[in-house]
């Protein structure tokens, strides 16, 4: 027991330290904040001047002068995070008079060495804010720390990075084959970060996807997501038969975005799909284009086995004109009765309940009239609707 | 008289040796419960750096604008918050966030909720397609106004808080889904922040925790907190630096090893998909948001998907602390109800199995061990040591020693807490808001810790006498 009593006392005295220690660290920490706050403060007054020096000649011929006096390492830091702002912001000559600014101050040779020369953490920030200064030279170095570095969250700042400083499409292929390697699908976030490279991005996500690699293909479909040319349409076609998935959903949303005209055999395809999702997609998509050929297809997909292809395709006859309403109400009439019947009809009286309260807009008027009329001719025999003139 | 004292002789030897018995296993337990904490400090410190370097280096901003960050339903359950609702939902309405819809759910609220709802944001009644992913309690109406094109209203019978997130997420359009309290305000980029740490790994990334904050003292203004300030009562104060110290000192480190065992009611947000797949939130008894998350670790495990459980302390939250000690103690008795539900429904089921890998073998035991039965061991303890006193076992001096080694070494962990939110976050500006932050760490051991064992207990009483009311729970505005 005495022997345990020694012990607790040691631990005690060492548990005291620890104390002593996490308190002084914690206060060093507040003091140094707040001290950094102040001067923050101070430099937003002393660089006041500069600052609208900087903005009123962001767009002249002239170059970018340093501020007139010495900057301390706070300041420094101060104005690097300015410039970065700048330089993120801004597009075309002022950013290339950001860049140059910062080569003038001194900072991208500055970052340069402590990319090559520092710590861990001194590296990533150096790594931050040579992308921010979109400096070319570091990219070898980058790519250099981006291959030997763990999955973490400072391993996307270092492939941003890259990104930024991309020389040509072959710094962010290697950058992207690099990540790739993780194998965690961030798609979505790889291409937000080649977005920043000053590439042809549609070229490198086009070329993506004529790749075997699903991974490529996935990262080039996620790039082309908000592509609506139709050379688009033409490059994704052959994915509308991937066996993956995920890749034939997408390639189908993007087909549906960009091309003018859906061919029958694809509508029929799809719409024979075992997947609801790419069912209603087809369907949306005929009613987006109001191709009024297809009413027979939209048809025979109002009988779908699931609700959300009959609801799509009751909306989508909605949109395609007299001839589409007719159609609807005429199905609705035919399975009178079964539950898809009920469910039919309940879609059609609300969308009845909702048109009837937007009679000023003239489009709305015009689909409410010819709802009611054919509503009325084939359903409506309890309750008179009265068509609005 | 001699059989007499020879039999009370034996009675009082068996009790010493008893107690001695006790004794070794408190210390072993004291020990083991100190090791596990400090092993989750340790790693919550050491994970802060990477965390700061993700928040410092990752522009939120720019990331808010991005069209490749994955859309998300909002999902608010509220019952009787008519007095927080307008302001929580106009809160939601001015997110930084690209592609998002707000589902507010209104759990047959006994006040005027749904008719502030519906007046305030003239919402029309409407028949969407609803997925029947979960059975919920009747739903009496969608509502919806297309000038709000992302707000969703749904009216519904009472069937408690979890009832009201499958309903939500029965009528969800995305992919992912957020659960957020009616009596909570996020920040603008809260979302976006939670999104970035999603989009790094989304294919294991099952939820991901917010952090919540105590908004109490803070100036609210258009639904959104302007001024932070420490909180001036005694209650919020205590809470806060309790909030402090279980979000960045446990569950940073519990999230690094994939053993996050809860996602705050309060703010998170899940994989819709993993949700359905476990069969919704479970209704009927508090503590849902701990359910959910053993749930999905339970799920995940079992069949070999490979998944993580991630905390998001930029991602912030402010939610409104009680302020009394009778709501005080009321929510705290449902915590511990809903945590000893867990346990024996979920727990009991996964501890020491080697299939629950890290989850079985470390979370789940010290959940059970040293949290669902922490008043057993804390008030057993307390006859302890009266009995040491009145047996003559220990004297003062080991007494003082060893209660000051249990307040430093849990102090400690308090410091380290804050040692985490001054080098990360610093949300509190004024020098003054840390000394406050140090006194109450220091005032949580006299008293506060104490009776938080006790409603853990009451708790645990509540439990076995069938008493599954929500409690006490009375709704103020910001600003108050």
């Amino acid at each position: 027991m005495y022997i345990n009593f020694e012990v607790a006392v040691k631990f005690l005295y060492v548990l005291i330290i620890l104390n002593v220690v996490f308190v002084a660290a914690v206060y060093a920490i507040k003091i140094k904040r707040l001290r950094r706050t102040r001067i923050e403060r101070r430099f937003e007054v002393k660089f006041k001047d500069y600052f609208t020096y900087v903005l009123v000649n962001i767009e002249g011929k002239e170059p970018l002068q340093a501020p007139p006096f010495s900057l301390n390492k706070v300041e420094q830091e101060i104005l690097q995070e300015r410039l970065n702002d700048m330089i993120e912001n801004f597009t075309g000559t002022p950013r290339e008079k950001g860049k140059e600014l910062c080569q003038r101050l001194g900072l991208v040779h500055y970052h340069l060495d402590r990319l090559k020369k520092g710590s861990y953490a001194v590296k990533i920030d150096a790594a931050y804010h040579l992308g921010c200064m979109r400096v070319q030279e570091a990219v070898p170095d980058l790519l250099q720390l981006l291959a030997t570095h763990k999955l973490n969250s400072s391993l996307f700042v270092i492939a941003r990075s890259i990104a930024k400083c991309a020389r040509n499409e072959q710094d962010v292929k290697e950058m992207v084959k690099l990540l790739l390697s993780h194998n965690k699908g961030f798609y979505d976030l790889l291409v937000d970060m080649i977005k920043e490279a000053d590439i042809e991005h549609g070229a490198l996500f086009a070329e993506f996807i004529q790749r075997d690699s699903n991974e490529y293909i996935l990262i080039g479909l996620c790039g082309l997501r908000d592509y609506t040319e139709p050379t688009v349409a033409s490059a994704v076609y052959r994915l509308i038969d991937s066996e993956d998935r995920m890749i034939q959903s997408m390639a189908v949303e993007i087909y549906f975005k960009s091309v003018h005209f859906i061919p029958r055999n694809v509508v029929q395809k799809l719409l024979q799909h075992p997947l609801d999702e790419l069912r209603v997609l087809t369907i949306g998509a005929i009613a987006d284009q109001k191709l009024v050929t297809y009413i027979d297809v939209m048809k025979n997909a109002l009988l779908d086995e699931s609700k959300r292809v009959s609801a799509a395709s009751a909306k989508g006859l909605l949109l395609l004109g007299e001839e589409g309403i007719a159609t609807l109400c005429g199905v609705t009439a035919e399975v009178r009765g079964s539950e898809q019947g009920e469910y039919l009809q309940m879609l059609i009286e609300e969308e009845l309940k909702f048109l009837s309260v937007q009679l000023h807009d003239l489009v709305k008027l015009t689909r409410y009239n010819s709802l009611a009329y054919h509503y009325e001719k084939t359903l409506g025999k309890n309750k008179r609707i009265y068509r609005v003139v | 008289m001699r059989l007499l004292e020879y039999y009370l002789q034996q009675a009082m030897d068996f009790l010493r040796d008893f107690l001695l018995g006790y004794g070794y296993f408190a210390m072993y337990y004291g020990l083991i419960i100190t090791f596990i904490y400090f092993l989750i400090f340790g790693l919550s410190i050491r994970h802060t750096y990477p965390l700061q370097r993700g928040i410092k280096y990752n522009r939120v901003r720019k990331l808010s604008g991005s069209e490749h960050v994955p859309p998300v339903s909002i999902l608010v359950p509220a019952y009787n918050e008519e007095l927080m609702i307008k302001e929580n939902v106009r809160n939601l309405l001015a997110l930084n966030y690209p592609e998002y819809e707000v589902i507010v759910v209104n759990d047959g609220s006994k006040d005027d909720t749904a008719k502030i709802m519906i007046d305030e944001f003239q919402l029309k009644e409407i028949k969407p397609y609803v997925a029947k992913h979960i059975k919920t309690n009747m739903v009496r109406g969608y509502y919806h106004n297309p000038e709000y094109p992302n707000l969703y209203f749904i009216d519904k019978e009472n069937g408690g808080k979890a009832d009201s997130l499958n309903a939500g997420i029965n009528l969800s359009h995305y992919g992912l889904i957020s659960t957020i309290d009616a009596d909570s305000l996020l920040e603008k980029d809260a979302l976006t922040r939670i999104a970035r740490v999603y989009m790094e790994n989304p294919e294991d990334t099952v939820a991901v925790g917010g952090n919540v904050r105590i908004v109490n003292s803070c100036t609210v203004e258009d639904g959104m907190v302007k001024n932070i300030r420490f909180p001036k009562k005694m209650w919020p104060a205590l809470q806060n630096v309790e909030y402090i110290k279980a979000f960045l000192g446990g569950r940073i480190g519990w999230s690094s090893i994939n053993g996050l065992i809860i996602v705050s009611g309060a703010f998170g947000v899940f994989q819709k998909d993993k949700v359905i797949a476990i069969g919704g939130y479970r209704g009927g008894y508090p503590g849902e948001d701990m359910n959910i998350v053993i749930k999905l670790h339970r799920y995940c495990l079992k069949n070999n998907i490979p998944y993580h459980v991630g905390f998001c302390p930029d991602a912030v939250c402010w939610t409104q602390a009680p302020d009394t000690y009778r709501i005080l103690s009321s929510q705290r008795m449902r915590w511990g109800r809903g945590n000893l539900k867990n346990m024996i429904e979920e727990g009991i089921h996964m501890i020491f199995r080697p299939r629950y890998k890290l989850f079985g073998w470390l979370t789940i035991p010290y959940n059970i061990l040293f949290e669902t039965l922490n008043p057993y061991i804390r008030l057993s303890g307390l006859i302890a040591m009266i009995g040491y006193w009145l047996l003559n076992m220990a004297d003062w001096k080991t007494v003082v020693v060893f209660m000051l080694v249990n307040f430093f070494s849990c102090f400690i962990l308090s410091l380290g807490a804050l040692f985490i939110e001054e080098k990360a976050f610093s949300r509190y500006p004024k020098l003054s808001d840390l000394n406050k932050m140090m006194l109450y760490s220091f005032l949580m051991f006299l008293g506060y810790r104490q009776v938080g064992v006790l409603w853990r207990f009451m708790g645990h009483i509540d439990f076995f006498r069938n008493n599954n009311s929500w409690g006490t729970m009375v709704r103020t505005n910001f600003n108050k």
